[in-house]
């Protein structure tokens, strides 16, 4: 079948309403509300530039699409068209609002209308952007409807938690060794003690500790730590009898309860037999651990103390137990106690000065015996400005080295001492500043790498820092502190070796070691003038570095007669009272 | 240089030739085994009459702007649009348009070559 041709009037008319059309489409392309023409289903027939543009998508490619799956979501995540509610809005048809982004806030209000009066009964929507025009109300409705969501979810959350709560406390033993844990021991030691009200008796707490488990855990990582845990939970439990209880209090911490041991001896000899049985090598990566404890031990014959007492006395004697250098066994009496708070109130003092930034660097300077022109000068640590009661640097430095402070602690130093070293260039008074090193230090990580990054923000030469060391790091550990400070003075850092004499003093060591000079400690000078075997110590070590080319610093010079003997026996730079005291404020 | 009408129409796509009021002119023999349709079938008629319902709006509004103002961006590069077969399946297909005068009026060549699977309608060019 064909088709006539249009004639010259239905060709007329047709130029006129394709016309027509294409200026009414240029019209609605301008306006700023998205339109959309559905059929009665929603799926899209028409829709201007404003809708494709809030949809974000190319017209062609909506075309057909059902518009409930494309006008994007609220603020909330739910739709913001039902499909019921305007196939039942019927010719009247219906608006709606909803915020679709809160910051920046967003609102579109929605109208729609079916067109009765076609059969077809197409769908006009209009989306238009309503943000500016949110009233207060709206907002505060907004806003109220927002804080009722959080408040149920913050409900539901606190309801999550206190049953994940009551779940906990009705487990009693440790997921990773099985062993009974905190709430375990608790139940275990209630019965000792109800026990000690009916049948007097001696009930004794444990608490063992291991030593360096952090470093096993950091080095193999926490399934290695774990598996370590199950073995040490082996071990002790094969060196218990049957009715001792041993339990997991968490991280490295076991405790054993027994009621088997009458006196302190017989304590002390089980925690002899548990660190024997634990200290057995244990092998993992191909690696080697040597693991060990420290152990706290209290004992008590009084039903009425409570769980939480005994335990504190066991932890505070184990944490004597691990200040001690060899025997890391003790047993708990009042004494602890106030040790243990001194030594707490003195590590919260470090941490406080370190928090508030109240140290000091104090100077000291370094002489030439000859002249006494100033050679260099060094920098000595007080923890509080213009406090005569802080503590004082031979107390909180080995605090600082127990806790780990030493390195904020040092780097601080470091700081304060290229702070100086940049204030003397500008005045012209250049001299070189020497700081104490601590070995912790020395055996962290990048530390000369930082020194340098340091000297290079602060913009000074590294030429005017002098890094004193003692030697028994070097001796122990050479190979790390010494390419350490090999870098550091490739860069032009001088290296002092400290308390020289005090420690091995092994003169064939210093041939080897990366150093510029030696500081021979106080308790030679001190004694020279009067003692002949020292006067004879003091005057070969003077000897020997200046043969091996390193500069000698005599500590300790308090006198003019110890002055002129050290400068006799050859020694050319000096530091101690009859030059100066170590002095706040600028360095000398 | 661009494709014209003659060469969509001696090349071995289903080819159909529309008029400047969008009625169709002809349509090749490959047209009529893809499609369906006989030439007779189509000939003097709406080109609309093989393109789904929710393409003929968008339809007759490009054919307005365009004999409005000659501007277009779907000519001259592939569309991938469904075509109506004359059993009344939807065929997902590749549309390549061209226009050119012919004395004073327009006529348009269109190739529309079947693609296997779904349309991708991801990044189409705007029709209008």
């Amino acid at each position: 079948m064909t088709m006539d041709s249009p004639s010259a009037v239905e060709i007329e008319l047709i130029r006129e309403l394709r016309q027509t059309l294409s200026r009414l489409e240029a019209a609605l392309s301008q306006i700023s509300d998205g339109l959309v023409i559905t059929n009665r289903n929603g799926q899209i027939l028409w829709c201007n530039s404003a809708f494709t543009r809030l949809i974000d998508q190319p017209r062609l490619a909506i075309l057909g699409e059902t518009i409930y799956d494309l006008v994007p979501r609220d603020a909330e995540g739910c739709s913001i068209l039902n499909p019921s509610a305007v196939r039942a809005s019927g010719a009247k048809g219906g608006t709606s609002k909803a915020l679709i982004c809160r910051n920046p806030v967003q609102a579109l209000a929605i109208e729609w209308r079916q067109v009765f009066q076609e059969q077809e009964r197409p769908v006009i929507f209009c989306f238009r952007d309503v943000s500016m025009r949110l009233s207060i109300q709206e907002l505060k409705l907004e806003a109220e409807q927002s804080e009722r969501r959080r408040q149920q979810t913050e409900s539901l959350n606190e309801q999550l938690l206190h049953e994940q709560q009551a779940l906990a406390a009705k487990v009693v033993e440790c997921p990773v060794t099985g062993l009974p844990n905190r709430r375990g021991l608790a139940l275990r030691m209630n019965i000792a003690l109800a026990e000690l009200k009916s049948q007097p008796g001696q009930l004794t707490i444990l608490f063992c500790d291991l030593n360096r488990f952090k470093e096993t855990n950091d080095l193999h990582g926490h399934q290695v730590g774990d598996e370590l845990l199950i073995e040490v939970a082996r071990r002790l439990q094969s060196s218990l009898r049957r009715n001792d209880t041993l339990s997991r209090l968490g991280g490295d911490e076991f405790v054993i309860v027994t009621t088997n041991i009458t006196n302190q001896s017989d304590a002390i000899l089980l925690a002899e037999r548990l660190q024997v049985a634990l200290g057995e090598p244990w092998t993992v990566d191909n690696q080697t651990i040597h693991p060990s404890m420290s152990i706290g031990i209290t004992m008590t014959m009084d039903a009425q103390i409570s769980t939480e007492e005994l335990l504190r006395r066991a932890d505070l004697a184990m944490y004597d137990a691990k200040t001690k250098k060899n025997h890391h066994i003790s047993i708990y009496e009042t004494s602890i106690d106030a040790r243990v708070k001194q030594e707490i109130f003195q590590r919260r003092q470090l941490q406080e000065a370190i928090q508030e930034q109240t140290m000091q660097l104090v100077f000291q300077p370094i002489v030439n015996l000859k002249d006494g022109s100033i050679h260099a000068v060094e920098g000595l640590l007080r923890l509080r400005r213009d406090d005569p009661n802080a503590m004082p640097p031979t107390k909180f430095i080995p605090i600082a080295e127990q806790t780990g402070l030493i390195l904020p602690l040092g780097k601080w130093v470091i700081t304060a001492a290229m702070h100086e070293i940049r204030r003397r260039v500008k005045v012209g008074q250049e001299s070189i500043i020497s700081i104490n090193v601590s070995p912790i230090q020395l055996k962290e990580r990048g530390f000369s790498q930082w020194i340098l990054q340091r000297a290079d923000t602060m913009n000074i030469d590294p030429a005017w820092l002098a890094l004193e060391v003692t030697e028994t790091i070097l001796i122990e550990q050479p190979e790390l502190t010494t390419g350490e400070l090999r870098l550091l003075r490739k860069a032009g850092i001088k290296v002092y070796l400290d308390d020289f004499g005090t420690g091995y003093s092994s003169m064939s060591w210093l041939a080897r070691l990366p150093i510029d000079a030696i500081k021979i400690d106080k308790s030679f000078t001190a004694g020279f003038l009067f003692d002949a075997r020292k006067e004879k110590v003091i005057r070969s070590m003077i000897s020997l570095a200046q043969e091996l080319g390193l500069e000698v610093i005599c500590e300790g010079i308090e006198t003019e007669q110890q002055r002129q003997g050290l400068l006799t026996m050859g020694s050319t730079l000096g530091q101690g009272f009859l030059f100066g005291h170590p002095e706040p404020g600028r360095a000398p | 240089m661009a494709i014209s009408i003659a060469e969509l129409r001696t090349g071995s796509a289903p080819f159909i030739l529309v008029d400047s009021f969008g009625l169709v002119i002809s349509i090749n023999e490959v047209f009529e085994q893809v499609y369906g349709w006989s030439e007779d079938n189509l000939r003097g008629r709406p080109l609309s009459r093989i393109l789904p319902g929710a393409f003929q709006m968008s339809h007759q509004l490009g054919f307005s702007r365009f004999q409005t103002t000659e501007q277009s961006t779907i000519l001259g590069h592939p569309l991938r649009l469904k075509t109506i077969c004359k059993d009344g399946t939807e065929i997902n297909s590749s549309h390549f348009i061209v226009a050119e005068k012919d004395g004073d009026r327009w006529i348009f060549g269109a190739t529309l070559t079947p693609i296997d699977g779904e349309p991708d309608l991801t990044s189409p060019p705007n029709p209008g």
